[in-house]
């Protein structure tokens, strides 16, 4: 293609995104995690698909909500499916945590960093394992960290505020829900890209829903 | 018009093609125009081209680039037929498209749909759009957006919109769940027919494919097969015919 002048023996380099989620919101409440994502898959300006599912459930204890390039994410789950698969395969009674899940995931976006071939995407890591609620944040450069509350995209800017206000240790489950909600009505009324379906994932000690 | 005649542009499908999934199995349609630059290169093309017996795929895009994604996965499919002792499903063909499509990303400028009809899961369509994405729908509808595309095209050969945008607000308030066979092929001539009226990358005719449990039927619409649209006339094969009678111009 014209604008990739790079040699033809290079290896692949993702330069651009093309079908993208936007932003994730997650917060740790009383029994566990909680995550919002919408639904749509933008195509540049056009809302193209409204049904795609941002959030999935990994292994036991795991959520991954994902933002950015849409089949680079769904590449990331073959990866995680392929690591949850060797971890069942030993068969010993332990089971990878979302610790070290995110762990893993920050280690494969920032090597792909540094071989200039991103995988285009910010993702949100959250579960819960032996009653320890965790949850963390990891984009396409390697960035990452952990938090009471993470956000990708423009959730950064509109959510996170709100979070920062208005979250405390001990929200229950309809608290949190609630809180989430008015962060993604905020994020509907000002991001363009954002659609008015959205999936709501909760992850406690008990469940996951 | 000041624009060259580029013949050595890349032969690209403008396009509009449709996926449409019916209450036993799936309708695919598409125009028949490949573009080089402004010229028509191809204004009779057939860009719905067969992987395996049961399932079809729909082209936009480059055509090279398109062809040659179909070829490699027919012959992978052919292979995997052989090995498996029964028909391919429609996810294996559907995913196989994605992974050439996804690991040449770089390289490939083609959006694929692809559809078909296997005795597991009856008639599924699943959209593989640039980047590799692969998303499964009730419908879908063909590629090359133009914001994407001049992120990655040079201008001459990319047309600015193709058929498909004219069609997601046509579709959102046509589309229906759990039609039968013809009323889907019936939505599917339309909106192809739509396209072709307002979108200068689409053109020529339209091409059906009717996937399900009995078979393959392919059809072919030529313009005076087609509903009329706003301010398109009623086909004439010459002014003479109609000279005859002193009718004041109705504009």
């Amino acid at each position: 293609m014209a604008s990739n002048l790079d040699s033809v023996s290079d290896t692949q380099r993702t330069l651009y995104p093309y079908v993208t989620g936007t932003s994730v919101v997650a917060l740790k409440y009383k029994n566990g995690i909680l995550m919002a994502a919408d639904m749509g898959g933008s195509y540049g300006s056009t809302l193209r698909y409204k049904s795609i599912d941002r959030l999935k459930p990994i292994g036991k204890h795991s959520l991954l909500g994902a933002s950015g390039e849409i089949s680079d994410f769904q590449e990331i789950l073959r990866y995680l499916d392929e690591l949850i698969l060797y971890d069942n395969m030993w068969d010993d009674g332990n089971s990878l945590g979302p610790k070290e899940m995110h762990n893993y995931l920050t280690r494969v976006m920032y090597n792909r960093r540094n071989k200039f071939n991103p995988l285009w995407n910010a993702l949100v890591l959250g579960g819960v394992k032996n009653g320890q609620k965790y949850l963390g944040m990891v984009n396409m450069i390697g960035i990452n960290f952990e938090d009471n509350h993470v956000a990708t995209g423009l959730g950064n800017h509109l959510a996170r505020p709100i979070l920062r206000d208005e979250w405390h240790e001990n929200l229950t489950f309809e608290e949190g829900v609630k809180l989430l909600e008015k962060c993604m009505r905020v994020l509907l009324y000002r991001d363009r890209s954002a659609i008015n379906k959205i999936q709501v994932c909760a992850f406690s000690s008990s469940c996951l829903c | 018009m000041d624009q060259k005649m580029d013949f050595n542009a890349p032969h690209s499908m403008g396009t509009t093609i449709i996926g449409v999934t019916y209450n036993g199995g799936v309708v695919l349609g598409a125009d028949s125009r490949t573009s080089t630059g402004v010229y028509v290169a191809n204004r009779a093309s057939d860009k719905i081209t067969q992987l395996t017996d049961n399932v079809y795929v729909c082209r936009s895009g480059s055509a090279a680039d398109s062809q040659v994604v179909s070829d490699y996965v027919r012959y992978f499919l052919h292979q995997h037929t052989i090995q498996l002792g029964q028909p391919a499903t429609v996810k294996v063909a559907a995913n196989l498209v994605r992974l050439l499509s996804y690991n040449n990303k770089n390289f490939l400028e083609t959006g694929l749909i692809v559809g078909g009809w296997d005795k597991y899961e009856g008639g599924q369509i699943y959209g593989v759009p640039l980047g590799g994405t692969i998303v499964q729908q009730p419908f879908a509808i063909g590629e090359m957006e133009d914001e994407i595309l001049k992120n990655h095209c040079s201008i001459e050969h990319c047309f600015p919109g193709s058929g498909s945008s004219y069609l997601y607000g046509f579709f959102d308030q046509a589309w229906k769940e759990g039609m039968t066979k013809d009323e889907a092929e019936d939505l599917v001539k339309k909106a192809v027919s739509l396209a072709i009226a307002r979108d200068g990358a689409s053109g020529g005719v339209v091409r059906t494919v009717i996937i399900n449990s009995e078979g393959v039927t392919r059809n072919f619409y030529p313009g005076d097969q087609l509903p009329l649209w706003h301010e398109e006339l009623e086909p004439q094969n010459s002014l003479l015919d109609i000279l005859g009678a002193p009718e004041p111009m109705n504009i």
